[in-house]
Order: structure tokens, then sequence, then C-alpha cells
């Protein structure tokens, strides 16, 4: 780090003066700086070890994807009739973690809750690696992926034109929209603090980020259009989140097919990706905690509120569970009986239950008992959430291709080792992509939690 | 000249304005520099902004020009419907809301850019703000209240105050 530089075009004319709680003030908010900034250039060998570990998961899946590309869709386990399996089953989880983030962190700017400001950063991060993440699916899933650029309007000497009655085309304007407004709600805020390690950083490190600080001088006018539109931003991305997770309920609630042609299928998609979002941000705060020391900001608080938003999105989702599940099996339609049948007590019958555990049973106990909610069990409910919530993908995706109208036609879905490969692929880019993150800013934004401390 | 107070702390940013303003100088010219947002009380430094409308706009514009894409594409490159109509009404309004959300956040980075002179350099070069909770108050001041600016700037509770000429 080089040393600070001092003020240009004028000098002080008069000695400091500073009471005995600014210098407090002063003295917590170096710690803080001191603290947040010292990850940003250490590197120990844990740290390239995981890094180490995860470039090789994603090399393997690189190399599973090239595979997919050199002999055709075929090597992938989707066959008649389930032509969606892990491809789409990812797609629609990550674009559910990506809730994590931003919608998380807009109702909680929107609602002033104070204490998210640890948090937010961390979460927000989460939201644009989940999206790049879940928007590489629907491109692996079309085999030719070199030809994904059909799918944007553009004029071609095809005469050819997307078709805007797709829900598949929605997904494209949708997730642009969510990557474009999430990348700018995770910049904006970060602009005060890339401007302060553009005046600590020398060389290249400090002019990268003093041009990505676009001329922030903390200025009273900077402060207030930044916060301004940071308000503003998280409403407009809130109605975002919202229609994003809504479209992709759409890809199946569109098609009249057994148990997917449901009313409820967008908020319950939303509920359950605000719901799988929260236990990804507890498991990536924990990580956080733990590796890079952050005791001190991260407090059990923080993972005591999140529990109890966990808990109530919990409920939400056995709420919306069981309404769907109720509303099929008293309509009695011999298809939707067999994919209720088909999961409830049939092939998939495992899978079902044990999703009902992980994302009520366990969570329900442990988070809605007071004493057994700790910061251990909050992780653990989480981990078993995210579980949960990527086998109700499987659920909803799998047992209804599976079981097609005409019942000749009814096949079954096992993975091949390309799509368990890239699926390993996903979450070690994701691990990956937060290492990265770590050392390329503060993971908590300093110039919120200074105006916390100093509020 | 140009005037520059350094303020310990940012309960003095208040009485420091009103400093400067009974000095004579004018609100709208006094500018705080600090590494945290600072609170003021209404009628302080009112700071109104556009944002929202140019945020209104950038959804209006957007939207309107998505939708009419859709709708002359739908109709002058028809993909065969079975019998139903070429435009689809809901279809193209999920699209569009899409699109105007898009503009309504391309109109908010635009309006943030503006307002907060980012990116643009003014010619009025500001001083850089350190590290730490010390906050920096400046304003053009007429050389004949200078020492009385001064005065009341350590009465508000400036700890240093430093002068320079004004830059054209």
């Amino acid at each position: 780090m080089s040393s600070e530089p001092s003020p240009e075009c004028f000098t002080w004319s008069e000695p400091s003066k500073m009471t005995k709680i600014e210098h407090t003030v002063e003295a917590a908010n170096a710690r803080l700086r001191q603290d947040m900034l010292a990850p940003l250039t250490r590197f120990s060998g844990p740290y390239w070890i995981a890094a180490s570990l995860c470039l090789v998961v994603i090399a393997f899946a690189g190399f599973a994807w090239a595979n997919q590309l050199a002999y055709g869709i075929g090597a992938a386990g989707i066959r008649r009739p389930v032509y969606w399996g892990f491809y789409i089953i990812n797609f629609v989880f990550w674009i559910g973690i990506s809730h994590a983030g931003t919608l998380i962190s807009a109702i909680l700017r929107l609602t002033d809750a104070g204490w998210r400001k640890p948090v937010t950063r961390a979460a927000e991060a989460i939201t644009v690696f989940a999206l790049m993440i879940g928007g590489l699916f629907p491109i692996i899933h079309l085999g030719r992926a070199w030809l994904f650029y059909w799918l944007i309007p553009y004029p071609n000497e095809r005469l050819l034109w997307a078709n805007f009655r797709s829900p598949l085309l929605w997904d494209m304007t949708a997730i642009f929209t969510y990557v474009t407004g999430s990348l700018l709600y995770l910049y904006l805020p970060m602009i005060p603090d890339l401007a302060m390690m553009g005046r600590r950083f020398g060389g290249l490190r400090g002019k990268i980020y003093r041009a990505l600080a676009i001329g922030w001088r903390g200025s009273d006018r900077q402060w207030h259009a930044l916060e301004f539109a940071m308000k503003l931003m998280a409403a407009i991305i809130l109605a975002v989140a919202v229609s994003v997770h809504s479209v992709v309920a759409f890809d199946f609630s569109m098609a009249v097919a057994p148990m997917w042609h449901s009313t409820i299928f967008a908020p319950y998609f939303v509920a359950g990706a605000i719901f799988s979002g929260i236990a990804a941000l507890v498991i990536a705060l924990a990580s956080l905690r733990k590796f890079l020391r952050l005791e001190a900001y991260l407090k059990p608080m923080h993972f005591h509120n999140l529990s109890k938003l966990l808990l109530l999105m919990s409920i939400v989702w056995a709420y919306f569970t069981v309404s769907d599940h109720l509303t099929a099996w008293y309509g009695g339609d011999p298809l939707d009986m067999r994919v209720f049948n088909a999961r409830e007590h049939g092939p998939f019958a495992f899978w079902f239950w044990l999703m009902v555990v992980c994302n009520f049973v366990v969570p329900f106990v442990l988070l809605g008992i007071k004493k057994l909610r700790t910061i251990p069990t909050i992780i653990f409910s989480s981990c078993t959430v995210l579980l949960g919530m990527w086998l109700e993908r499987f659920l909803i995706v799998v047992p209804t291709l599976a079981n097609p109208p005409l019942a000749a036609a009814a096949g079954s879905y096992s993975p091949s080792w390309v799509e368990l490969a890239i699926t390993a692929g996903t979450f070690a880019a994701m691990i990956l992509l937060y290492l990265i993150f770590t050392r390329l800013v503060p993971i908590i934004a300093i110039w919120e939690y200074e105006h916390e401390t100093i509020s | 000249m140009r005037l520059s107070a350094k303020l310990a702390h940012v309960g003095a940013a208040a009485p420091a304005v009103e400093a400067l303003v009974a000095a004579g100088c004018e609100r709208s010219a006094i500018e705080i520099y600090s590494n945290e947002p600072v609170e003021l009380p209404p009628g302080s430094l009112d700071r109104p902004s556009r944002m929202s409308l140019y945020a209104v706009l950038g959804a209006i514009i957007n939207g309107t020009a998505a939708t009419a894409f859709m709708f002359w594409t739908q109709q002058d490159y028809p993909l065969p419907t079975g019998g139903m109509p070429l435009i689809s009404g809901w279809a193209t309004a999920v699209v569009s809301f899409e699109m105007a959300m898009a503009g309504a956040i391309a109109g908010t980075l635009i309006g943030l850019l503006w307002e907060a002179k980012l990116v643009w350099r003014t010619p009025e070069g500001p001083p850089q703000v350190l590290d730490g909770d010390a906050i920096i108050i400046e304003a053009p001041v007429e050389e004949a209240v200078r020492e009385r600016a001064a005065a009341f700037l350590h009465e508000a509770g400036a700890v240093k105050i430093a002068w320079r000429e004004e830059r054209q």
C-alpha cells in the first residue's frame, strides 16, 4: 500500500483539536478500514489451495461441456420424454439463489433496517455471480451453444425474428435487465470505497480503483445523489427481481402440462427464490466470518435476524407447497394425479419427503425453538434448505416430463457424467468468484458501516 | 478566495453551514466533503434531485421503443400462429415491462452521473478528503468578509481553516 497523499492546493493553519468521543470513533473507523483492507493484500496458503481446487473442478466441467459440444446434446442424460434435466434445474436453482442479494438488500434498504449494512455487499455479490452462472445454463442446454444469439431479436438474412410469445425470450429480456440492474446495484455503493482504495493503493491497482471511482470526491452533492440513486434502484430492482422469477415460473406454468399449469407458480417461485437466497447468504456470511475473521462485524445478531427471515420463508414455502398439492389432489385430474402419485409415493417419493424434511422440518425445529437457534444450527438449516430447494426444482421438472399425457410415452431420467460435472463446476465457479471478489474489494461497505458507527 | 475548513466531526457541519451563510456566503455555493454521508437538517443544504424524473423518462422511452419494435416486427414478419391474432398483447406486455425497467435503470444511472458530476471533471478542483472522520467545508468567500467568516467558522467548530485562490 502506498502512503496517503497530502491535500493539494492548500495547507492548514491551526492545530487539530478533537474530543475523546471523536478520537474513539476515529480509532474504531481506522480499525474497520484496517480489518476490511487487510484481506485485499493477504493471500494465504489455504486461499491458493481453495482457488486451485475450484479451478480443477471448473476445468473438468469445461472438459465435460467441450465433450457435449463435440458429440452433441446426447452426451447429456436428457432423453425422450424428459427433455429438461439438470441444466434447467440448475438454471432455476441459480436464478433463485440470485435473489439472495438484490432482493434482500433492496427490501432491507427500503425499510431502512440498520443491521443490513455489513450484509448487503456480500449479498449483492451473490446475486451477480449466481446470475452469471444461472444465465449460462440455457446456453449449455441449447446443445449448439454457438447459436444462442438467435434468441436476440435483430435483422438477419434469414428474415427470422425471435418469437415474442415464447417464455424463453421473456427469460432473456428479464435476465438481461436483472443482470444490468444487479451489477449497478453492486457497483454504485462501491464507488466511495473504490475512491478510498484508490488513495491507499499505488501502482496499477490504485489506478484501476481510481478509474472505477469515476471521479468520486465525497462532496455532499455526490453523497446525496448516490443515496437517492440507491433508493431508486432498490425500488426498481425489487420489481425486476420479482418479475424475473415470475418469468422463470412462466417457463413452466405457460405449458399445459400436469402440475405445471398453475396460477400460483409465479409467487411460489418467488417465495422459493427468496427462501434459497437467504440460505445461500447465511452460508456465504458464515464462511466470510470464519475465513476473513470478521467476527467483530458479522455478529450473532445478523445470523439471528437472517434465521428469522429463513424461518418465515420456510413457513411461506410450506403454505405454497400445501396449496399447490392440495388443489391438484382435490381436483383429481387423472393427468395431475399421475404426477402427484409419482411424487408422493412413487419413484420420486424419497426425494419428495427429503425435500419436505430439508425445507420445512429442519428449519422449523432448529430455528423455531429459541434454545436450538445458534449459529451452527442456522448454518446447518441453511445447508438443508439449499439441498431441499434444489430437490424442489428437480421435483418440478422431472416427474411432470417423465409422466406425459400419453401414458405409453412415460420415461425416466438419470443425469450423465457430463451434467454432474457441469453442475459441480458451477458450484466451484461460485466459490472461486467469491474468493476473487474478497481479494478485490472490501466485503463490507466501509462507508456505510462508518456512517452507522458515527450515527 | 476559496475557504476550506476542516471540521472534527459531522455534528459540526450544520453550524458551519449556518456560520458561512451568516458571513455572507451563498448557500448553493457551499460544499461539504466527507468520507460518509452527512445528514443536515432540512433547509440547510437541500439538493433537489430530478433523478426520479430521469428514471420515469427512461422507463417510458425504452418501454415505448421496445413495444413499438415488437409490434412492427410481429406485424411485418408474421409467425404462424394457427389462426390466433398476430400480435399478442399479454406476451408483448411482459417484454415491454422488462424493457421499461431497463430504461428506468439507465435513467437512474444517467441521473446519478449528471447530478453527482461523476465522470465529468469540474473546473474547480475540490480538496481530497483523506481517510478519517474529519469533514471539509468549502465555499467562495469575498475578501471583505474573510476574517468574519473564519471567526464564525471557528465558533461553529472548525479546527483548521485554509485559503486558496479561486481557480479560473
